[in-house]
């Protein structure tokens, strides 16, 4: 394969992408039994890591007050909401809180685990496992599993290793080759996307869907709303009622999805594509 | 895809064999994997590739290389798994072994669905880790999962097997020793949807007691029979894990996909080569149900294939 220099421009939206963080407070649910009482814990949160991931001070700081025998596995909880630690934390935000003021207020439980609603974490092999899949996964769909096939098992610990400690050029050194594709090509093989919608039962959209028309046409973001979700999209001539995010911004609908999928896809490679209603204030 | 019934008699004979030498592959490709630190897919598809004992001897490269012309006709589109999904219906129907289709909202999309009862054994205290404590956490790499009959296997001896007899752990050498389990019934769920991402079936289940407690991932591990437990427990990428079900968002087990095509290739290219249509869902259910304590009965393969699709038949 043929590399892609990225514009210089670009690789400032990588940056930008992959130090974003959201201001959260931690408060310990008031039916948890405590020795005295729990102060909230405030942290700053990435967008592209995971709850499990980025928490032990939270979990630390709890059990500070608590006895050992009232502590069971950690979760997390929004407004009611149980919070899905294998979602990045940029899409639970965006996904449940985005037009909410900061920060961010998020519940904390140690038992009663709804284990109907939410995976077990017990540890951070699974958020390896987890997320290494997710990049498999979304090889398939880009390279047919060619470039991460070929990637050695140290390449594999780099990207997840990066990820874990927050080390942005050690991870992209190994990412940008998930990047490529034959120029001819004009693109992936298809685009790895996952559309969410908290009013929707199905808890995501995921399909195949080419960056590059067969007659050559650059297909948008617009046109993979359009396919995937046209509900998202307003009618001509009415108010906007639902908003298309991804990290907390509204892309353009013209921007290319192949572009998008470069720049704004998350670590997994994944492009987490958020549908929420539009504020009404 | 043709569908076709007669090769799963063939799969199903070729896996009852298969699973003698399955084991003694696991038991050596175990060692290895401990030594070398594998963290990919390669050696898990040994499991299922030893299970047709012809393809040991033939060239068959683990990783997935794109030869065009093969891999065009081993590859399993939407539309075609649903009219294998379609005909198995059928056959199940026949056969009244419980399988239905679920639709996602008058759409074309949708899985196929099954339940059933299953008496087993599950181990409620299960892993061990190096503390010597026991806990619901993953199994790490140098600890052994007890078996369905609570023999502990040490890892550092793999040919030592040492019979349990008391219920206290020893933690000095690793072994673990637990107490032995209780038969109990319970409830499976099997759905078999499609990836896209890999255009293959995926198999996702959950299992619950009959007073609908869910069952943690130790105790669905405990059940899964030890000849693919050992194999499948050290492939972290290429085993059963805990996901989110992509149409119902509830926390389902599932057999990850990714080495699906390779295990299916030699089956499909062989019945390219004797001209013998192949149902791929009902082969490849062949395989991978009985993993997770789902069996195909052999009489699939004496119906009669719908005659609505085939039309290289010649009754």
């Amino acid at each position: 394969m043929i590399l892609e220099t990225f514009m210089a421009d670009d690789k400032d939206v990588l940056r930008d992408v992959w130090f974003g963080r959201i201001p959260t407070s931690f408060t310990l649910n008031q039916d948890e039994v405590t020795e005295r009482e729990a102060e909230p814990y405030y942290l700053l949160l990435p967008r592209v890591s995971y709850l499990t991931l980025v928490t032990d001070k939270v979990k630390k700081h709890f059990l500070k007050v608590m006895r050992a025998e009232d502590v069971e596995e950690m979760w997390f909880e929004y407004e009611g909401t149980p919070l899905k630690w294998h979602y990045p934390i940029g899409v639970l935000f965006d996904l449940h809180a985005s037009n909410t003021v900061l920060p961010w207020s998020i519940t904390v439980h140690f038992k009663n685990f709804p284990d109907s609603d939410l995976l077990h974490c017990p540890s951070s092999s699974v958020v390896e496992a987890h997320f290494m899949s997710s990049i498999k996964e979304a090889d398939a769909l880009k390279h047919k599993s060619q470039v991460v096939n070929d990637m050695q098992k140290k390449d594999h610990k780099q990207l997840w290793m990066g990820l874990q400690n927050d080390k942005f050029d050690q991870f992209w050194a190994m990412n940008r080759k998930l990047m490529e594709y034959p120029t001819e090509e004009g693109g992936f093989r298809y685009i790895p996307f996952r559309i969410y919608q908290t009013m929707s039962d199905r808890p995501f959209i995921q399909r195949l869907f080419r960056p590059v028309s067969p007659e050559g046409n650059v297909h948008t973001l617009g046109d993979l709303m359009k396919e995937m979700d046209p509900a998202a999209l307003p009618n001509d001539g009415e108010p906007k009622r639902y908003q298309v995010v991804i990290h907390g911004i509204e892309p353009l609908l013209e921007t290319p999805l192949q572009w998008l999928s470069e720049h704004l896809s998350h670590p997994d490679n994944f492009l987490h594509i958020c549908v929420i209603p539009t504020p009404t204030d | 895809m043709e569908p076709q019934g007669g090769s799963s008699a063939t799969l199903t004979a070729i896996q009852h064999h298969g699973r003698r030498r399955g084991r003694k592959c696991c038991s050596t490709a175990l060692r290895r994997s401990q030594q070398s630190e594998q963290v990919s897919c390669e050696l898990s598809a040994g499991v299922f590739l030893s299970q047709y004992p012809r393809i040991l001897h033939s060239p068959v490269r683990h990783k997935m290389t794109s030869t065009t012309s093969h891999m065009s006709s081993c590859v399993l589109d939407e539309q075609n798994f649903y009219r294998c999904c379609c005909l198995l219906l059928q056959q199940s129907e026949q056969l009244n072994d419980g399988w239905s289709w679920e639709a996602v909202q008058d759409s074309e999309e949708g899985y196929l669905r099954k339940t059933t009862l299953r008496s087993v054994v599950i181990n409620s205290s299960t892993v061990w880790d190096l503390e010597g404590s026991s806990s619901e956490s993953e199994p790490s790499d140098q600890q052994a999962q007890e078996s369905e009959q609570s023999v502990p296997v040490a890892l550092d001896e793999p040919d030592t097997m040492e019979d349990d007899t008391d219920d206290d752990d020893d933690e000095d050498d690793g072994v673990c020793a637990v107490s032995k389990g209780n038969s109990k019934v319970l409830q499976y769920e099997y759905h078999i949807m499609y990836s896209c991402s890999y255009s293959t079936p995926v198999l996702y289940f959950r299992a619950s007691t009959l007073q609908g407690r869910s069952l943690s991932l130790e105790e669905v591990w405990s059940s899964v029979h030890p000849n693919f437990r050992l194999r499948l427990q050290n492939s972290p990428l290429n085993t059963i894990s805990l996901q989110e079900h992509p149409l119902l968002g509830q926390p389902f087990f599932m057999l990850h996909p990714c080495r699906t095509e390779e295990f299916m290739r030699p089956v499909l290219l062989a019945a390219q080569e004797q001209h013998r249509p192949v149902n791929y869902v009902l082969s490849w259910l062949s395989v991978v149900g009985p993993v997770v304590g789902l069996d195909v009965t052999l009489r699939y393969s004496q119906l009669h294939p719908a005659a609505s699709i085939s039309s290289t038949e010649s009754d």
